[in-house]
């Protein structure tokens, strides 16, 4: 059966039209992506003349120009990290600190593994003393994706994070971030002991002195790594250790230097120490108590509302000084222990009373008390 | 085997043009698209050929207004046709002019547009775009002598593509298609629109990559108490709104004022106040989206904000109604976006909750002032969502909306585009007389007309005829219609003597009847079928009298209309 046709011209012409039509779109279309792409050329050239200008104008300390320029070099070429990061760093730097933030958390939901912006982000938030937010940013970055070869960047920028944190007396915090740190550290003594010192800040002296040891047997003679093993050793109660460390430092700053010199008195001025002869014992329990004694009475003076608590304290003391002869040392061994708990109580009030003691020798007393008493 | 030559049938016919119009519409859509891309690139290419990368105090002065002296001539005479936004024109040429639009529309104000405000007049690129794309959906209507209907329905297609491509934003064009340019949200032409919009959007994308406009970050509404500082943002933004738009009316007025000989440097007049703003406040230079990107990420002091509103609103109204080509589309979000981030900023100093960033405000503000000035609030809504892919600012944004709408229409109630037409002394339908040619029978129809009972005596039937006047009798009662007698049959039973035999022997059923929903157009074609009285009848039970359509109630209700304008 013959198919129905219809007209064939009418056919034609829109046939034709449309193909036609569609010719000058085709061209058309070609021809506006040639342009776009020239004027995209274009604007990445003058983003690139705007931010060289933004540079420059930021490092001249002209910061509100500065974010001037950067702002037409970013919105001229979106797609650029660089410029947008260095444009939140002009902003910041001009005070506008909430605007850099912004910038960088518009910029974070594009590229949210980049360990820049994080860190451009954290650094904001410590500025703005904002621990909880520059931690986590912080960590963001530290789990971002690096580029190779920024190990030792990303090394660094856990290290800023424990000081941030140290600074902030987030020790808990920071001993985390130590321990983090000290499983991917260059095995070089310079690394060991910046770990070590970490861990002696974020109070892990068992930990530190570890590391201080590593470095210690990478270069022996590392100064900082015996400072730091000794005041490692010391807060570990082991005061000969830390004297052994300290003694073959060449140098000591002054608060080493005090360490190493308490250190040195609570091992010569134990009365409970082993091996000793009984007039040496006699001798330093003397001492002990006649120090302890000047400093209730020194206390007195200063702190004479202390006086219900200190008191008692002096007159105990008092008694015990003439009580103790050699006799009575090899007939009660146990007044020595005696002694030794009533000097660390009277060095303890006194220090209740009047403040942690400055002077060596009380400081000693205290440890050397603290050392017989055990944990509390 | 011989193929016989058979003329198509009606129904072939119109399956076949609608198959070509969709053809059509695709590739009207594509090139809307194209024109609108090379639109904004030549603006780009323009303004840098005219200011360089960092322009000097003397071009920034200087530029403007030479360049609206060569613009002011070609405006005045070459282009007349293109001046301003170009979407009043488009409506025009939809409501008034049977979509036909001139070749030398689309060219005009492709290069007075990329003049304007490549030379840093304060206007947006947006209004020229749709005129360009209507305007070549026309010509390209003309040049293949589509019918007179197809070529109308060009215009919005065209309109709607361009826009698409201009603003990345799809939906929000077909919104403004149908909102602005159609004035009917319901119109036939939503799926040539959508089509065209698409593949206009495709296009765009496949050159320009899939950049949104404006990079604005999640925002949501933080406090429920918040809603209220939205809405106070709608308030100022209706109030901002109005006084923007009632500004530019009186400006463009006072230069209409001038003589007509002067037309020609009207424009260059506004260059250089524009040149003498912009050596104070160089951002308000062209469309000014980055600006406006910078407050949609609260990236922007209040100070800085205010400064940028002031200067935004002198600028384009001066650039505006001097007489150059450029629309207030780009400069409303521009204003708005700067409110919202102001009243963002105050609010976030005196709100006593948790508030949002100041960018949150901006973009609620943004929405606002546009439905506030444009008055197109589904666009609006529709618009930022496409903008921020993010439906949690949506109801502050309503809110916000609504208010600033409301307020700007009650204290202006013509919308700017149309009151730019009528200071031109053209009038649109207005929307009352739109909703009046979408009456329905239930409009239309005298619902008192008695009816009589089957049993009554043609005599008895015959007096209600006269004292009625209708031209036929409904027979029945309101819930049972019987049928209709038309008044020649009632007279000839008459006079042959009938005259006490009842109506019901004479009553023909009311197969020709309307329903209620009807629009005036069936409801005519049938009413000229009829006996001079069309009965209304319920949907659901076709025998239940609901009223009767005739020629007195249909100008009974025209006389109320004309009466109540």
């Amino acid at each position: 059966m013959p198919l129905p046709d219809i007209n064939p011209r009418l056919v034609q012409r829109e046939v034709v039209l449309l193909v036609a039509l569609a010719l000058v779109a085709s061209v058309a279309f070609v021809f506006t992506r040639e342009v776009a792409k020239r004027q995209h050329d274009t604007n990445l050239s003058d983003a690139a003349e705007w931010f060289a200008i933004g540079e420059r104008q930021l490092d001249e300390g002209h910061a509100a120009a500065a974010v001037a320029s950067l702002r037409h070099a970013s919105s001229r070429s979106r797609d650029n990290r660089h410029y947008t990061l260095t444009l939140a760093r002009a902003l910041a730097a001009n005070g506008q600190v909430e605007e850099a933030r912004t910038v960088l958390l518009a910029l974070r939901e594009i590229v949210p593994d980049d360990p820049d912006v994080s860190i451009a982000l954290a650094r904001l938030a410590a500025a703005r003393q904002d621990v909880t937010e520059a931690q986590r940013f912080y960590q963001n970055a530290l789990y971002g994706i690096w580029t190779p070869g920024r190990e030792d960047e990303r090394l660094r920028l856990r290290v800023e994070l424990i000081r941030l944190l140290l600074q902030h007396e987030e020790r808990g915090r920071a001993l985390s971030e130590v321990v983090a740190l000290s499983t991917n550290l260059a095995d070089t003594a310079p690394a060991h002991t910046e770990a070590g010192q970490l861990f002696l800040a974020a109070g892990d002296p068992e930990r530190a002195l570890d590391q201080f040891s590593r470095a210690l047997e990478l270069s022996p003679e590392d100064d900082d790594a015996l400072a730091g093993a000794g005041e490692a050793a010391f807060l570990r109660g082991d005061y000969a250790g830390a004297q052994r460390y300290f003694s073959r430092a060449s140098a000591l700053s002054g608060r080493l230097g005090e360490l190493s010199a308490v250190a040195r008195l609570v091992l010569t001025q134990d009365p409970l120490a082993p091996r000793l002869t009984l007039a040496a014992r006699r001798s330093r329990l003397e001492a002990a108590v006649s120090r302890s004694t000047a400093r209730l009475e020194q206390c007195l003076v200063t702190r004479p509302a202390a006086a219900s608590s200190l008191e008692p304290l002096h007159a105990e003391l008092a008694r015990l000084t003439t009580s103790i002869d050699n006799r009575a040392l090899r007939d009660q061994p146990e007044l020595v222990d005696h002694g030794v708990d009533l000097v660390y109580r009277a060095q303890r009030a006194a220090a209740d009373a009047c403040g942690e003691p400055r002077d060596t020798e009380d400081r000693a007393l205290l440890l050397v008390g603290e050392r017989h008493r055990g944990p509390a | 085997m011989t193929r016989l030559k058979v003329p198509l049938t009606p129904q072939q016919l119109r399956l076949r043009e609608n198959q070509i119009f969709l053809a059509l519409t695709i590739v009207i859509g594509v090139l809307a698209g194209l024109s609108a891309v090379l639109f904004t690139l030549a603006i780009g290419v323009a303004s840098r050929a005219f200011f360089g990368l960092q322009p000097s105090w003397t071009r920034l002065l200087l530029v403007p207004p030479a360049v609206s002296l060569v613009t002011g001539f070609l405006l005045y005479r070459y282009f007349p046709g293109v001046r301003g936004s170009g979407i009043p024109q488009t409506e025009v040429a939809f409501h008034l002019d049977g979509g036909v639009i001139p070749p030398s529309v689309p060219f005009g104000k492709f290069l007075t547009g990329v003049l304007c405000i490549g030379s840093g007049h304060s206007m947006g690129r947006e209004g020229p775009s749709v005129q360009i794309g209507a305007g070549i959906a026309s010509v390209i209507g003309q040049w293949l002598r589509l019918s007179p209907e197809r070529v109308k329905e060009l215009v919005p297609v065209g309109a709607a593509a361009a826009l698409s491509a201009a603003f990345n934003t799809p939906v929000a064009a077909v919104m403004f298609a149908l909102e602005e340019i159609i004035g009917d949200m319901n119109a036939t032409l939503l799926g040539s629109t959508v089509v065209a919009s698409v593949a206009s959007v495709i296009v765009e994308r496949s050159i320009l990559g899939n950049e949104p406009l404006f990079h604005v970050p999640v925002y949501h509404l933080v406090h429920p108490a918040e809603l209220v500082a939205y809405a106070a943002l709608g308030i100022v933004g209706g109030v901002v709104s109005l006084g923007f738009s009632r500004g530019l009316l009186w400006l463009r007025a006072t230069f209409r004022r001038l003589p007509a000989s002067s037309q020609v440097v009207q424009p260059a007049i506004g260059g250089l106040a524009i040149g003498v703003l912009l050596l104070f406040v160089p951002e308000v230079m062209g469309v000014g989206y980055d600006s406006v990107d910078q407050a949609l990420n609260g990236g922007m002091l209040a100070g800085t904000m205010a400064v940028l509103l002031g200067a935004k609103l002198v600028g384009t109204t001066i650039s505006y109604a001097s007489g150059n080509a450029g629309g207030i589309f780009a400069p409303s979000l521009y204003i708005g976006a700067m409110v919202g981030g102001i009243v963002g900023t105050a609010v976030h100093w005196l709100a006593p909750f948790p508030t949002g960033d100041t960018g949150a405000y901006a973009l609620v503000g943004m929405g606002a002032l546009f439905a506030g000035i444009i008055r197109a609030p589904m666009t609006s809504v529709f618009m930022i969502f496409e903008i921020t892919q993010d439906y949690q600012i949506l109801v502050p944004l309503m809110v916000a909306n609504l208010l600033a709408f409301s307020i700007a229409r009650h204290y202006q109630p013509t919308p700017v585009y149309h009151a730019f037409l009528q200071q031109d002394d053209i009038h649109l339908p207005s929307a009352e007389a739109k909703a009046g040619i979408a009456r329905t029978a239930r409009d239309l129809m005298d619902a008192d007309l008695p009816t009589v009972s089957a049993t009554t005596t043609l005599e008895d039937a015959w007096m209600q005829l006269e004292r009625s006047g209708a031209r036929a009798v409904l027979v029945g009662t309101p819930d049972e219609l019987v049928g209709v007698v038309a008044r020649d049959e009632l007279e000839a039973a008459r006079e042959a003597g009938g005259q006490d035999g009842a109506i019901g022997l004479l009553v023909s059923p009311a197969d020709v009847h309307a329903h209620p929903d009807h629009p005036i157009d069936v409801v005519l074609e049938r009413l000229a079928e009829s006996h001079g009285v069309l009965p209304v009848v319920s949907r659901a039970n076709v025998r239940r009298f609901e009223g009767a359509v005739t020629a007195d109630s249909i100008l009974r209700v025209a006389r109320r209309g004309s009466a109540a304008q």
